[in-house]
């Protein structure tokens, strides 16, 4: 079979015409290697060699060369019988006929599309480098909110495409490196109590390998994902070897300084106690107030003398000592971390065969003492072109991640904010804490009380993470004829990680110490074929129709177990325990089956019709629900070439419109009830508990379904110097399989059900404009807006709130005709005129009710970049306005009087604003003064929300980089050196939420707009080399 | 030619959809959870191992029986961190508790009752009542009307009930000593033996004798709304003890025993590992040492010697700031908790030997059982020795040097000094505060019974929080706000039905129905 197809082969070429020619790049004249030129209406096309050159076998029929490279203007060139046809390319300054890879790996004309994709190339993520490939795309992609959870090494960053949608999922888009879906879940999270967090699935991705990422913002362009791609798909490409070019090496290394962006301002005016009173016996109770871990105690710096935990202890007496401030010892806590990653890379190719490898190392030590986070990422891909119809490509990336320790977080012990950014004597010198052991072994701390020593937790109680991973895919593909080609693709995402924690014997949370150790394994495989076919009927029609089917299978294991209690100091082993040791085990599968299609009608290449269907089949649901189809259409009319508009003023408008529907199932063993393992009960036999789970199971569920639909019009005037592209969409989420929370009088207290409506309905406006073309000198503005209005239409008949998380009396919320994520909390008690209400001089505790909302009202990114003659100047602002957070660090802060504000009234006294009950039951206004640490103990509580919660609006400068290209490097086989200096996160330029960075979270999860006593986010500054050779 | 490719082609999405579809018979096998047993293998003594222990840890720990109830009732106090002491209960520990009550142990004892019924085993069901029947109580003693009748009912074979109506809490006591009646009658110690027993280690006469000992407290406690029919009860029950087995001893105390480590230690042994909030309060160290003409030794067992070297109650219910200051120094110069109560194998006390005897004491006197005051004063020493022998172990390695505890003394010999010597013998024109107040001091630590008998009796008479929210001590919890978001229309019929204003803080104040004081 094969030879006939060889003669096939043979047969057409001699009846073909051979063109020839040379291409280069109109900028400087330049050979360009790696063009392509291909017979319009045909797949038969070539690709430029090493100088440029290429040899075309034409069919005598042909008319008509397309010629296009990535970053370049696609041209049509008429034959017109000639055999040399030179070609001069030209630069596509705003990628009008920029290519982008869509869904299914499909790549497309980026004019022809009929939804909003953006797409960021590799180096703009790679010169100033993030460990968080995430947080790269703050600022730079409309519609996608970003949220550097905290500045902890390996910490997870949120991101969310046109607003929430969904109350149970997490909100986030797909990511899919290479065709193949990766994981995207929590390593290990934080709340507001307690965990570390340690990142997620998508910050393996190693920007130093991507070629390009592309974001898919809505379900029109992602519907053929499937399920998990209602929240858009972020489309990660890497980089490949490329064909006859030779042997290629680049060396770059970025290495970057971290310092926190904003600390908490404290005051410094008064020391630890209560009511103007300390002296230090013992650290907990035994003095005067020394148990305390509040800042009410007498006046620092006027020359009072105190006995204090370093003062010297003599014959038994603590003598006193000046009591004195320590304005920075809070900020000297902190150390300057530092990110350094170096690649290496090589890239080759022959006619038959490219192939690239990569090798990243990226050393992070973080801002808080003794913790660090190191990665090491193996990249190859190659691929290999046996016969002119058969290709098979490949790419596998290997990542090693470890860490030594990552900070705890959350209202807990293991969090050193916990004592030093809250709860704490602000006279204490955090500098002499630095021993935290006496010569007797003995603790050496401020308090003995409540907290560690913080350089105890941070040396002592560590929390390591290991986690080996392998993510790749090998595709074969096959020409047919001219207009048949199919694929056949696997692929997968594996990962093992071990994460282990570790708490000293002698803890203040736990005396015993203990160790705690987890294992687990994930796997995604996905399976795909795809058959496309490909044909102009005639002049103006063309026609694309693809077909395929995947299979998709995950399956995760997990294990893990504590020693409660050590029986051996030191020793960190689960057989080191002197109470049973704890282990818990969970296995979970779920295999989805898809068929799909989807295709493309075009008219004059001006005016294109879209179409997609899929069918799932998810082994998640209940049998008779488990397949569910969902269609996609979309239409986009390029009216310049339509109508043969041209003009200088208007060189490009596009009006595009799509509808698209995308179906989703559930969590797997959501359908029959179960029983659940208990802790057991550990006597001399042990007895093993069994319990009903929380959860009501339901076998009726139904595939949930989001709707959504998209206008856009994409514009470029004035040649080229002004491009604009407008986006509406608006979708509408429902049959949401929720676990509803129901009356735990049922005996449950959640029950699944398929319920709940969310609206979206937004703009993406992006802006491009160049102000300056001349000559060398090109000054580009790129504008990026997004506004999406948000509102829960419905939850359930009886359920007026389905609640999102909640951090002490304080809950974020989705209540029906309110936008997704309200803070509902309670207020102060207040009088019919809105007034507060007081008693004996203190606000008193009111009604809980709705104090705010997280989501941002808009987001804004603004980005220059300057460039002449190899020197480039860039930066970038971030902006995101509206949106609430309800800060715990402000709240305790207050009632522990370490903030600046808390001087308010130390002297004097504070008669709080409002009301109080006169006698006759009237409000009159409050006159009753209080001290100020009475009042903020009470008005400043977690029973107290209302004066936590401030408007998380935001100015960033996000980056600033300036770099220079050097070239001409003669007899030294370098072809170009890049040295840039960059820096991120500079200033927080506006912020009205006092003393935190209000991009903030406790981990990726929909309770957002919580802080408490995360690590500060860092501001970076550093440079970076990139030597080609 | 072009058949060659159709026939490649088609070779090639065969393959794929046999791939995908084919070797895809056992699809629906892949969601079958391999984690945890099915319903069918619901194993009634490995629920009841965890009923117990679940119920038991609600009813003992912190936020509830030992920050609202041992404090409210004034056993303890707070000194620091006082919001619970001045009657302002976190709304998360409202929300919690109720959902603890229903959906934890509530619901496995309904499926070990069901399951139990199917494979005939009585016993079970019996254990099941009793468990349902001291935990529902409990309920109701907190909140006043609450889903019963149609509570646990979710599933659609029971019902598909998701919105459960509340019932009067007349109605859910009646139904409650029916049950027990039941369950009484089912339990059978020839019968089919049971297992997982972590309270009673599977000894079904045991059983027997705390469902009638739970009937008797329960009678009691609705005794002011129909006295005909508590006394026709109580009399049937102490007439025929054959019939109706009681408590006899302390060793028959319903108390769990918890082991050494976390997660089966004690719920205020993991507490005091990282809190130390909580102080005995000034009203129980006032009358057992303070004020108290002789010493009710016991108060060694409740309260530990302050940095004073002294015994030093918490007044109740002081701003953080008073409280911090009290005494010159509140954490310091106060007493904290006897140790006893502490450890990691402290009991977990869910009615005791000695509150049965203080109850038939006061249905003595009142005439619900038979004796008159002869028996009353009988019953009512009976109460205070079984008081101080539960407490012998600790009694008696008690140290005599400093207090001047007298010598050659023993646990029956403290008793019987307290008893002669101290204010406390038998006055019949005193009884109801007698008994109420003894059994106050004996119950310490059992805040939910404690300050359900309080409310109930009215004795001790005791003075609200100093700086509390409300001037009297709280006589219920408002309902959780999570059912006013669940299940709402029935919480607010509720509230109507019992007067409740909604308005913060006041529902605090209406009472229950069998509180008529």
């Amino acid at each position: 079979m094969t030879l006939l197809v060889f003669g096939a082969i043979q047969l057409l070429q001699a009846q073909a015409v051979e063109i020839s020619g040379t291409v280069t790049n109109a900028d400087d004249g330049s050979p360009l290697p790696g063009t392509s030129v291909i017979v319009k209406g045909t797949t038969i096309g070539t690709l430029s060699d090493a100088n440029g050159k290429y040899v075309l076998r034409v069919p005598a029929d042909a008319t008509e060369l397309v010629i296009s490279f990535v970053g370049m203007k696609t041209q049509d060139v008429r034959i017109e019988g000639r055999t040399t046809i030179d070609i001069v390319m030209q630069v596509d300054i705003l990628g009008q006929y920029e290519v982008v890879v869509t869904a299914l790996g499909v790549t497309r004309e980026k004019k022809a599309l009929g939804y909003s994709v953006q797409d960021v190339s590799g180096d703009e993520l790679t010169q100033a480098r993030e460990s968080n490939i995430l947080n790269s795309l703050s600022g730079r992609v409309a519609g996608a909110q970003i949220t550097s959870t905290s500045g902890s090494v390996g910490a997870s960053t949120r991101i969310v495409l046109r607003g929430a949608a969904s109350l149970s999922a997490d909100n986030q888009p797909l990511f899919v490196v290479d065709g193949i879906p990766i994981d995207n879940c929590n390593f290990g999270t934080s709340d507001g109590y307690s965990g570390v967090n340690r990142g997620s699935g998508a910050s393996d991705i190693n920007p130093n390998d991507v070629e390009s990422i592309t974001v898919l913002k809505g379900p029109n362009a992602a519907a053929l994902y499937g399920s998990r791609a209602y929240n858009g798909v972020i489309l990660v490409t890497t980089k490949t070897g490329k064909q006859a070019r030779g042997i290629g090496v680049s060396l770059s290394n970025t290495t970057s300084f971290e310092n926190p962006l904003r600390l908490p301002d404290f005051q410094n005016k008064y020391g630890q106690g209560f009511g103007g009173q300390f002296e230090f016996v013992d650290g907990k109770g035994g003095g005067i107030n020394d148990g305390a871990d509040e800042s009410w105690g007498p006046p620092l710096d006027v020359g009072l003398m105190i006995p204090q935990w370093n003062s010297p202890v003599v014959d038994g007496v603590r003598a006193a000592t000046p009591w004195i401030s320590h304005p920075d010892n809070v900020k000297n806590f902190f150390q300057t971390g530092h990110n350094i990653a170096t690649n290496l890379a090589v890239v080759g190719g022959s006619d038959r065969a490219t192939f690239r490898a990569s090798f990243t190392n990226a050393v992070q030590k973080g801002i808080v003492p003794n913790t660090n986070l190191d990665k090491n990422t193996l990249a190859f891909s190659g691929s290999v072109t046996p016969t002119k119809r058969m290709s098979v490509t490949g790419s596998g990336n290997y990542i090693s991640t470890k860490s030594n320790n990552m900070p705890g977080l959350g209202y807990s012990g293991q969090n050193i904010m916990q004592s030093i950014a809250s709860w704490f004597g602000r006279q204490v010198d955090i500098a002499d804490l630095r021993v935290y052991t006496n010569p007797d072994g003995s603790k050496r701390n401020w308090n003995y009380n409540y907290h560690n020593n913080p350089y105890f937790t941070l040396h002592e109680n560590t929390n390591t993470m290991d986690r080996d991973r392998f993510m790749g895919n090998v595709r074969l593909s096959y020409q047919f004829t001219d207009w048949l080609s199919a694929f056949v693709r696997t692929g997968g995402d594996l990962y093992t990680n071990t994460n282990t924690e570790r708490v000293a014997v002698g803890d203040i949370e736990n005396k015993f110490g203990s160790y705690f150790e987890s294992v687990y394994t994930n796997k995604e495989i996905n399976t795909d074929f795809l058959v496309t076919f490909n044909k102009n009927f005639g002049e103006h029609i063309g026609f694309t129709l693809n077909g395929g089917g995947n299979r998709r299978d995950n399956y995760y294991h997990y294990n893990s177990g504590s020693a409660p209690e050590l029986a051996v100091p030191g020793v960190y082993n689960l057989s080191n325990s002197q109470v049973v040791p704890v282990t818990t085990n969970r296995i979970e599968r779920k295999r989805v089956n898809s068929l799909y299609f989807s295709g493309q009608l075009s008219y004059n290449n001006a005016l294109f019709f879209d179409f997609t269907g899929r069918n799932d089949w998810s082994s998640a649901l209940p049998p008779k629900n488990n397949s569910y189809f969902y269609p996609s259409f979309t239409l986009s009319a390029i009216i310049t070439d339509l109508f043969h508009i041209q003009s200088n003023i208007f060189s490009f408008a596009k009006v595009r419109g799509s509808w698209a529907q995308v179906g989703g199932d559930t969590s797997p063993y959501s359908i029959l009830p179960t029983l659940a393992f208990g802790d057991g009960w550990n006597a001399s036999t042990k007895l093993l508990n069994q319990y009903v789970p929380n959860e009501m199971p339901n076998a009726d569920l139904l595939p949930q379904t989001i709707n959504s639909i998209e206008f856009g019009a994409d514009l470029r005037l004035f040649m080229d110097r002004l491009s604009i592209d407008f986006t509406y969409y608006s979708s509408k989420a429902f049959d949401q399989i929720i676990a509803v929370p129901i009356s735990s009088s049922t005996g449950y207290d959640t029950k699944k059900i398929n319920a709940g409506e969310i609206d979206n309905k937004g703009i993406e406006l992006m802006l491009g404009i160049t102000p300056v073309r001349r000559g060398d000198l090109v000054w580009d503005i790129s504008i990026n807006y997004s506004r999406n209005r948000n509102e829960v239409v419905e939850l359930t008949e009886g359920v007026d709130r389905y609640s999102l998380g909640s951090y002490w009396a304080t809950q974020i919320v989705a209540i029906p005709g309110e936008p997704f994520g309200d803070i509902y909390g309670p207020d102060f008690l207040r009088d019919p005129d809105g007034n507060v209400v007081h008693e004996n001089g203190v606000p008193l505790q009111g009604e809980t009710k709705v104090l705010g909302n997280y989501s941002p009202d808009w987001l804004a990114g603004i980005r220059s970049d300057l460039s002449w003659k190899g020197i480039g100047f860039g930066f970038l602002i971030d902006a995101r306005v509206g949106g609430d957070v309800y800060s715990m660090t402000t709240t305790w802060g207050r009632y522990a009087g370490v903030l600046e504000e808390t001087l308010i009234g130390r002297e004097g006294g504070i008669v709080g604003e409002g009301v109080k009950v006169a006698e006759d039951g009237s409000y009159v206004p409050n006159d009753v003064v209080v001290t100020a640490e009475e009042y903020n103990h009470a008005a400043y509580t977690n029973t107290m929300a209302y004066g936590g919660v401030f408007d998380a609006s935001y100015v960033k400068l996000r980056e600033v980089t300036l770099g220079y290209t050097f070239k001409n490097f003669g007899n030294v086989p370098i072809q170009d050196v890049t040295l840039s200096f960059v820096g991120r996160n500079l200033f927080l330029l506006f912020a009205n939420a006092p003393h935190i960075d209000p991009e903030t979270g406790f981990n990726n999860s929909n309770a957002q707009g919580l802080e408490y006593g995360q690590s500060p986010s860092v501001r970076s500054l550093g440079f970076n080399v990139n030597i080609n050779f | 030619m072009k058949t060659i490719f159709v026939k490649g082609f088609t070779l090639l999405v065969a393959i794929s959809m046999v791939l995908l579809l084919s070797c895809d018979k056992d699809f629906e096998k892949i969601n079958e959870d391999p984690n945890a047993p099915g319903m069918s293998l619901a194993a009634p003594n490995l629920l009841l191992t965890n009923a117990i222990e679940s119920m038991t840890d609600r009813i003992v720990d912190i936020w509830l029986g030992h920050e609202i109830g041992n404090c409210w009732v004034q056993h303890m106090a707070k000194a620091q961190y006082t919001d619970e002491d001045r009657y302002i209960p976190r709304p998360d520990v409202t929300n919690s508790y109720w959902t603890y009550f229903y959906s934890r142990a509530a619901e496995d004892i309904t499926l070990i009752k069901q399951v139990s019924r199917q494979r005939l085993s009585d016993n079970y069901v019996g254990v099941g009542l009793v468990l349902q029947a001291y935990q529902m109580s409990v309920v109701t003693d907190i909140w006043g009307d609450a889903p019963f009748s149609e509570a646990w009912r979710a599933s659609p074979e029971d019902g598909g009930i998701l919105s459960p109506i509340y019932d009067t809490q007349e109605s859910i006591y009646r139904s409650l000593i029916d049950s027990l009646e039941l369950a009484n009658t089912l339990l059978d110690p020839t019968g089919k033996e049971i297992g997982g027993d972590i309270l009673y280690n599977n000894n079904i006469l045991a059983w027997k004798k705390f469902a009638n000992s739970l009937k008797f407290r329960l009678l009691l406690r609705m005794s002011a709304r129909d006295e005909t029919f508590v006394t026709t009860e109580m009399s049937a029950m102490v007439a025929d003890p054959a019939t109706y087995p009681m408590f006899e001893s302390v060793s028959d105390d319903a108390a769990l025993v918890y082991l050494g480590s976390y997660p089966n230690n004690n719920p205020l042994n993991e507490n005091r590992k990282t809190r130390d909030d909580h102080r005995v309060s000034k009203t129980l160290i006032d009358l057992q040492w303070t004020e108290s003409p002789y010493v009710d030794w016991r108060v060694c067992v409740y309260a530990q010697l302050d940095g004073n070297n002294d015994f030093e109650g918490m007044p109740n219910g002081l701003t953080s700031a008073k409280a911090a200051a009290y005494n010159g120094n509140g954490l310091k110069n106060t007493s904290k908790m006897g140790s006893y109560f502490t450890d990691a194998t402290a009991p977990g006390m869910l009615m005791s030997y000695s509150e049965l005897q203080f109850a038939f004491a006061e249905a003595a006197f009142k005439g619900y059982i038979p004796g008159g005051d002869a028996a009353a004063e009988t019953y009512y020493k009976a109460g205070i020795w079984a008081s101080y022998e539960q407490y012998s172990p600790v009694i008696e390695q008690m140290s005599n040097d400093i207090l001047g505890i007298p010598a050659d003394w023993n646990w029956d010999s403290l008793a019987n000094d307290f008893y002669i010597n101290d204010i406390w013998a038998w006055d019949a024109t005193k009884a109801m505060e007698q008994i109420a107040t003894q059994k106050w001091v004996a119950m310490f630590d059992q805040g939910l019974q404690s300050w359900f008998e309080y409310r109930r009796t009215g004795y001790p008479p005791l003075i609200a929080a100093e700086d509390g929210v409300i001037d009297i001590v709280p006589v219920r919890l408002a309902y959780p706000t999570d059912e006013q978001a669940r299940n709402s229309t029935n919480r607010q019929a509720a509230m109507d039905n019992q007067g409740m204003n909604g308005i913060q803080n006041d529902d605090m104040k209406v009472r229950v129905w069998w509180d008529v004081n």
